[in-house]
């Protein structure tokens, strides 16, 4: 499924194009809010998705389930994001909602079948409500590793030729064994990551260091969720650098500067 | 549908700790500790705040390889396994059968099987480890790392059972195969968050400095005694320490006795029938002499002794050794293998173990699969083995065979009948009788050129007969010079595992006109060398073993030569000498 946009969704005035890169990372979503699930099934955990681990998750022992994020004070958000997953195979629909009151009146920002259980990048026009959640509805109990709300970086360039996009990039090993005589015994694939980098070219220097410093820092910790070209493609990873990109540097007489980045995404879904 | 045999299978590895666990609940009846949030215990024994309570479990922690993107069930259409993604890697070496003691480089008891298991440490919330982490008011993530905390709550990790699972993407937990070790030391985290366990099999536990056979017993002389009094007073000792009745030994004498009493808390009067028993002179001794408890063994089966060894000496949990099985083996195979013997000093049970199942004729080894010590005679097969061959078996450039003259044996000269138990038992002056038998052809310059010696000094065996069988079946099996041969399978065929017999049929096994003969081979070692795709096997010819047969009886099918008749089927000629299929019958010469 990859990006998701809202229904009617209208560029906001001021925003980046969709061709550009939306990003989001730690340190532009909300952490520290109040986790509360309807239900948690046997072996999961409620506040699993507030955290950036795959590992463990949370699970709903029934449907309609729903997720909420009370984050303590109305924020505005464009974003949910949700990693891990298992949506597409449990038939689920998905529904990212605020509550429009207070009062428990939600609001739909997103309504969609899943299909798949790639990463899920949902952009909306912001919203600024404190309440958030996603619900659940239709096929059998899924379970979700990470979901995430916030206000997304949106980078100023759109990233051209030459990139490989890391759901097509998968890093696998696979062997066969064949017996002395020469028959074909059999073939083992060992699953692995999906690998590449992420280049933009021409930033301004104001929007370098008003960003990139702070994208920098959070990925350092944390992994991060990345539409590369959200007007085209769909793809949308969930992905960690595997060493601390280079600095942004200046490209020349103009006031541009480079900037890049090689990540890992979780292997294939 | 996923397993071994399904094209572009992808393996996984989960490595699954029992890790030491109690399970009580802090400040809950019977747990009498208590505490704030924070200062609660973790449930393990080295956090414990009421140790008097403690109830002994286990919690099952599950590791696997960062890359797999799956969720594990326990059991198909079950409960998902909680899977921490900081394996690394894990390798094992094997077990290896060390079958009649004939690698004479190593013990009996073959090699233990060593389990490396390599993790990445990293933060962690303290779910399913910390059963009050939610209580807690500090964040988990924020305080060291996995293993430093995990090492920390659980210093006595040592012994526990650790178990590693190859499988594939879409299999369950139980539809895995797996293999059992105990934890043997932890190292880590280094600096660069590397931790390391080390695991052996179970039979790692009977190793010297681990468990001796008898216990070293406490008791001291109270007082200095004459060669001839027959009351003897032990001080710093429990009537528990000794038999009812049996043998002690001061000194370098041994003493029977009918009976013993526990005169005071600490003293322990023996009743003394025999003075200077076992072969041993009377003598003085004085005050603080120890007196050792004698461990004695009268016409008991070897097997019987091996078990008893392993359980109470080197504290092996009977769970593990299938008795019921060793019994059946032992008494369809080696009826007349019985044991009378008294071993006076604390000795390793490694030794004792070892001294045993080569004189009897038998090996054990821990089944890292089946999750068992087996015990198996030096015999024949008596089902029909499973075919490996070159066609569809053995892996392109896999297959590599060898001699082992170093394990031929021309000579078997069997020292029995010990004069002395407390005198060197490797002296052939110290037992009563030796029998040797030599196959002098075999020595020839015609043949192999020089004689090859197997001396046994024997404790255990006091019957003639056993010794003769002992020294004709050791001398029948290694007779020739042994072959060994390394071959690797993929993992469709890795069902065999250490200790089974397999047919070999491969372009370099030949008669001595060039063709294919198929041989009866042992697997000496088992191991995935590349797990969930590829197995290596070393293995023993065990083609002189030969086949168990039974005669077919008037009920059963007739002989009909196509390879279709019962594998160990013996079938009488008729009166003309032939089969019922007209072949002719074998003749007696």
């Amino acid at each position: 499924m990859g990006v998701l946009f809202e229904t009617g969704y209208s560029l906001p005035n001021g925003d980046e194009p969709l061709t550009n890169a939306r990003i989001a990372h730690s340190g532009n979503w909300i952490s520290g809010g109040t986790i509360a699930a309807s239900t948690t099934a046997t072996g999961y955990f409620e506040d699993a998705p507030d955290e950036s681990t795959t590992y463990e998750k949370w699970g709903p022992s029934a449907l309609p389930a729903t997720w909420e994020n009370d984050l303590g004070s109305a924020l505005e958000i464009d974003y949910c994001t949700i990693s891990g997953h298992t949506m597409g195979d449990n038939g689920n629909t998905l529904q990212v909602q605020y509550d429009s009151t207070g009062g428990g009146v939600w609001v739909d920002v997103i309504n969609v079948a899943i299909t798949d259980n790639q990463p899920i990048f949902c952009i909306f026009e912001p919203e600024t409500f404190q309440k958030w959640r996603i619900n659940i509805t239709n096929g059998t109990a899924p379970t979700i590793a990470v979901v995430r709300f916030g206000k997304a970086l949106q980078m100023e360039q759109a990233i051209y030729g030459g990139h490989t996009p890391l759901k097509l990039n998968r890093k696998t090993t696979v062997r066969s064994t064949r017996s002395e005589l020469g028959e074909w015994l059999g073939r083992t694939k060992i699953r692995n990551s999906l690998g590449g980098s992420y280049s933009w070219t021409n930033l301004t220097s104001t929007f370098v260091r008003a960003n990139i410093d702070t994208l920098i820092q959070s990925i350092e910790t944390e992994p991060f969720f990345i539409a590369w070209r959200p007007d085209k493609f769909t793809d949308v990873e969930y992905c960690w650098t595997t060493q601390n990109p280079n600095g942004p540097h200046h490209t020349g007489p103009v006031d541009h500067m480079n900037f890049s980045m090689n990540v890992v995404a979780a292997g294939w879904l | 549908m996923a397993g071994e045999n399904v094209v572009g299978r992808e393996p996984i590895q989960i490595i699954h700790i029992k890790q030491k666990s109690c399970s009580n609940v802090f400040g809950s009846s019977p747990c009498t500790a208590s505490g704030t949030a924070d200062q609660k215990c973790y449930n393990t024994y080295p956090t414990c705040q009421n140790k008097d309570n403690y109830a002994a479990t286990t919690l099952d922690l599950y590791f696997t390889k960062a890359n797999l993107n799956h969720e594990v069930l326990d059991t198909a259409g079950g409960s998902p396994l909680y899977l921490i993604p900081s394996l690394v890697s894990a390798s094992t070496a094997p077990t290896v059968i060390n079958v009649g003691g004939s690698n004479r480089n190593v013990s009996p008891l073959g090699l233990r099987a060593v389990l490396n298991v390599v993790f990445q440490d990293h933060p962690h919330s303290g779910r399913v480890v910390d059963p009050y982490q939610a209580g807690r008011t500090f964040d988990a993530n924020a305080r060291g790392s996995f293993w430093s905390k995990w090492a920390v709550r659980n210093k006595y990790h040592k012994g526990s059972d650790i178990l590693i699972y190859d499988g594939y993407v879409g299999q369950a937990l139980d539809e895995m195969t797996s293999r059992q070790y105990i934890i043997d030391k932890l190292s880590g985290p280094s600096s660069s968050g590397g931790v390391r366990i080390v695991a052996k099999d179970v039979l790692s536990k009977v190793i010297a400095r681990k468990s001796m056979a008898p216990a070293a017993s406490k008791g001291e002389l109270l007082s200095d005694i004459d060669a001839v009094v027959t009351s003897v007073v032990a001080t710093g000792a429990l009537i528990a320490d000794y038999a009812t009745t049996g043998t002690i030994a001061i000194g370098d004498e041994m003493m029977t006795y009918s009976g013993r009493v526990q005169t005071t808390s600490d003293t322990v009067t023996f009743t003394i029938t025999l003075r200077g028993s076992d072969g041993t002179t009377a003598r003085t001794h004085e005050a603080e002499d120890t007196v050792q408890a004698v461990l004695e063994y009268t016409s008991e089966k070897a097997w019987d002794v091996v078990q008893d060894l392993l359980v109470n000496y080197a504290g092996i949990d009977t769970a593990l050794i299938p008795i019921t099985d060793w019994d059946l083996e032992g008494s369809t195979y080696l009826p007349s293998f019985t044991i009378t013997t008294k071993v006076p000093d604390p000795t390793p049970v490694e030794t004792l173990v070892a001294e045993i199942t080569e004189q009897s004729l038998f090996y054990i080894w821990w089944h890292e699969v089946d999750k068992e010590i087996k015990m198996r005679a030096i015999r024949g097969v008596d089902v029909e083995p499973p075919l490996f061959d070159d066609g569809v078996n053995i892996v392109s450039g896999s297959f590599k065979i060898k001699e082992v003259p170093e394990r031929r044996i021309s000579q078997v000269w069997t020292n029995y009948g010990v004069v002395n138990p407390i005198e060197n038992l490797t002296k052939i002056k110290n037992y009563k009788t030796s029998e040797l038998l030599a196959d002098l052809d075999a020595e020839s310059t015609n043949e192999y050129d020089e004689p090859s010696i197997k001396n046994v000094y024997s404790r255990w065996i006091t019957d003639r007969n056993v010794v003769l069988d002992f020294n004709t079946k050791t001398l029948n099996r290694f007779r020739d010079t042994p072959y060994e041969v390394t071959l690797q399978v993929d993992a469709k065929d890795r069902a065999n595992w250490t200790g089974d017999t397999v047919r070999l049929s491969h372009f370099a096994i030949i008669d001595q006109h060039g063709e294919r003969v198929i041989t009866n081979w042992r697997i000496m070692s088992a191991e995935a060398i590349v797990p969930g795709e590829v197995v290596e096997y070393t293995l023993d010819n065990a083609t002189l073993e030969g086949v168990i047969v039974v005669y077919m009886d008037a009920g059963d099918p007739d002989y009909v030569g196509d390879g279709t008749d019962q594998f160990n089927g013996a079938w009488y000629a008729g009166a003309d000498g032939l089969y019922s299929n007209g072949d002719a019958g074998p003749t007696y010469a």
